[in-house]
């Protein structure tokens, strides 16, 4: 196997399991202060640190993998089907609907993503939900251009139009055909964007829009840190390097799955199935 | 020319699009603008009714929005909530903060991707490229903010190298630093690959074969050719640039469209957040035009395909 793939896929699982068990494997609870003294560096009892209310950082760190996680694929599933289903409809209808469709893609693949998702949470408030929708919106049009190209390749191929002839209805022929013969573009689409969104909603966190104190998500414990770095440098510290193990497995991950599905790829390339778009800062 | 006529004009309709979605969003703003105008003081009801005149809110939606697009094309955006000033001045005070940071953040990240890039890409799979792909991946995994605050961290507050405050080119190279970070990485990859696949090409073996030095393949030819595809991404990357420096200059507390930017969205200044977007959608949008057109001056191909 892959190098890169291993150390992604390990260090993913490795996360996600410490997440879901994090009320067996945390030693102290996420939100009870003053378990140590405020500020403390790491020490046995408290392997990362103590924060400035006196909260355990390792435990937190475990919780907030619940949130950080869980809000990027929330935020990837919610792009993704809006997108998907996007982008089957107007490949499938063709014609003006399709010429429509790219413009809309177009100008909101010209709205910077941070911008856009920056507008949305200005209409719908702070909140993680919120910034799961405004993240998820901004990255439809990614989606929806991808799936887009890859349903109209499948619905040129003629068992596409024999089913049309045998009679099958428009949401048959999305659905039974178009849609199955596009996952593998959907999965792997959703893993390159899983890396941007998880740094897209930590970013809105970590800016006071998206979790609120005390919920232990990265980039709000992040945001926490800010001030006491000069007194306390690991309380940025773990948090940071949690994220960036997270986003860098995925990235490890997307990688590996490029390559494994792009026809042209030699061992030494980088692949360029999907236009490298997803990447964000 | 009729090319470059059609690419010009095709913008418009993008901007009217973008324009009328950035209104229509901002008109589901839950909640009475007056009462964000107004910012909780107590007030009769004639008071409001005369906000809501000089708002223009007693006039119906397609009015306002007629107005709006009236005035976003002569660069009126109206007047802040908060402030009372005029939303384009405040946004054209700030723009040149966050420029220059994008500006630096975009010669670091050239520079360091693009050799980066080409050390990888010239040898492929050994040390060097494993080192260096290593680093393009951080680049590409660290989240820009936590960058920017171990720069502070590391080099401002321990190793006091660098002010992390104040004005002058001393004061912006850690942001700019904190702004290449993903440029780097990102960059770094892309030259990687994109020279991988031109090395594959019958012209390089043909350089080869005729005798010229291994440096001067890559260089004159390699290296060029393989330079379209990154250019062709700088319009987007540059983009990616300002958003990232819109968050760093809020870590580094820089003023800025950023720091305007969150404040206005944190106080539902309606009018600021409409314009910066209106004006960041607009930059956006003439930037990819422009990288467009200078793509197809380079590279001839380009241009006839697109045009038949």
């Amino acid at each position: 196997m892959n190098p890169g793939a291993f150390i992604g896929a390990l260090v993913l699982i490795v996360l996600v399991i410490t997440a879901i068990f994090a009320p067996l494997i945390a030693p102290y609870s996420w939100e009870e202060t003053f378990v140590g003294p405020s500020l403390g560096p790491p020490s046995i009892d408290h392997i990362f640190g103590t924060d400035v209310h006196g909260r355990d950082v390792f435990s937190r760190i475990l919780y907030g993998g619940r949130y950080s996680l869980s809000v990027g694929i929330a935020t990837v599933i919610f792009s993704l089907v809006f997108g998907s289903i996007f982008g089957l409809i107007i490949a499938y209808s063709g014609g003006r609907v399709d010429e429509i469709g790219v413009v809309v893609i177009d100008v909101m693949l010209g709205f910077p993503a941070i911008m856009f998702a920056l507008l949305i949470v200005a209409v719908l408030g702070v909140g993680l939900t919120n910034i799961v929708i405004a993240v998820g919106i901004a990255g439809i049009a990614p989606f929806a251009r991808v799936v887009r190209g890859a349903a109209l390749a499948v619905k040129a191929r003629p068992f596409v139009e024999a089913t049309r002839a045998l009679g099958a209805g428009q949401w048959r022929v999305i659905l039974r055909h178009l849609l199955p013969n596009v996952l593998a573009v959907i999965i792997v689409m959703g893993t390159l964007n899983l890396a941007s969104a998880i740094i897209s909603t930590a970013t809105l966190s970590f800016l006071g829009l998206g979790a609120q104190p005390p919920t232990p998500e990265w980039g709000a414990m992040l945001n926490n840190s800010r001030e006491y770095m000069r007194y306390g440098a690991w309380t940025m510290i773990a948090p940071g390097v949690a994220l960036f193990l997270a986003v860098m497995s995925v990235n490890l991950l997307g990688d590996r799955l490029r390559e494994v599905l792009d026809p042209r790829v030699s061992d030494k390339r980088q692949p360029t199935l999907i236009e490298d778009d997803t990447d964000s800062p | 020319m009729s090319y470059l006529l059609r690419r010009i004009l095709g913008v418009i309709p993008i901007l009217f699009f973008s324009w009328t979605v950035v209104f229509v969003v901002l008109q589901l703003i839950p909640g009475d603008p007056v009462d964000l105008m107004l910012v909780g003081r107590p007030a009769s009801q004639e008071v409001r009714d005369n906000v809501r005149i000089q708002l223009g809110l007693d006039k119906p939606p397609l009015v306002r929005y007629g107005t709006f697009l009236l005035r976003a094309v002569q660069g009126d955006l109206g007047y802040s909530y908060r402030t009372r000033q005029p939303v384009a001045n405040s946004i054209l005070q700030q723009v040149p903060e966050t420029l220059e940071l994008a500006v630096g953040g975009l010669i670091i990240g050239l520079f360091f991707g693009v050799l980066l890039g080409v050390i990888s890409g010239t040898r492929p799979n050994s040390w060097q490229d494993t080192g260096t792909m290593f680093i393009a991946l951080a680049g590409i995994s660290m989240p820009g903010f936590w960058v920017a605050m171990l720069l502070i961290y590391v080099f401002g507050l321990q190793l006091r190298w660098f002010p992390i405050i104040g004005d002058g080119l001393p004061s912006l190279v850690l942001p700019s630093i904190a702004v290449a970070f993903w440029l780097i990485g990102n960059l770094a990859r892309l030259i990687r690959s994109s020279i991988l696949e031109v090395m594959g090409e019958d012209y390089i073996q043909t350089g080869h074969a005729k005798g010229l030095g291994h440096w001067m393949v890559v260089f004159k030819h390699a290296f060029r050719n393989a330079m379209i595809p990154p250019i062709t991404m700088l319009g987007i990357q540059f983009a990616y640039l300002i958003s990232g420096a819109v968050i760093v200059e809020i870590v580094f507390a820089r003023p800025g469209i950023g720091q305007l930017l969150v404040t206005s969205v944190l106080n539902k200044d309606i009018p600021m957040v409409q314009g910066i977007v209106v004006y960041t959608t607009a930059a956006f949008i003439i930037l990819n035009l422009l990288v467009d057109i200078l793509y197809g001056l380079i590279d001839p191909r380009i241009r006839e395909s697109r045009a038949a």
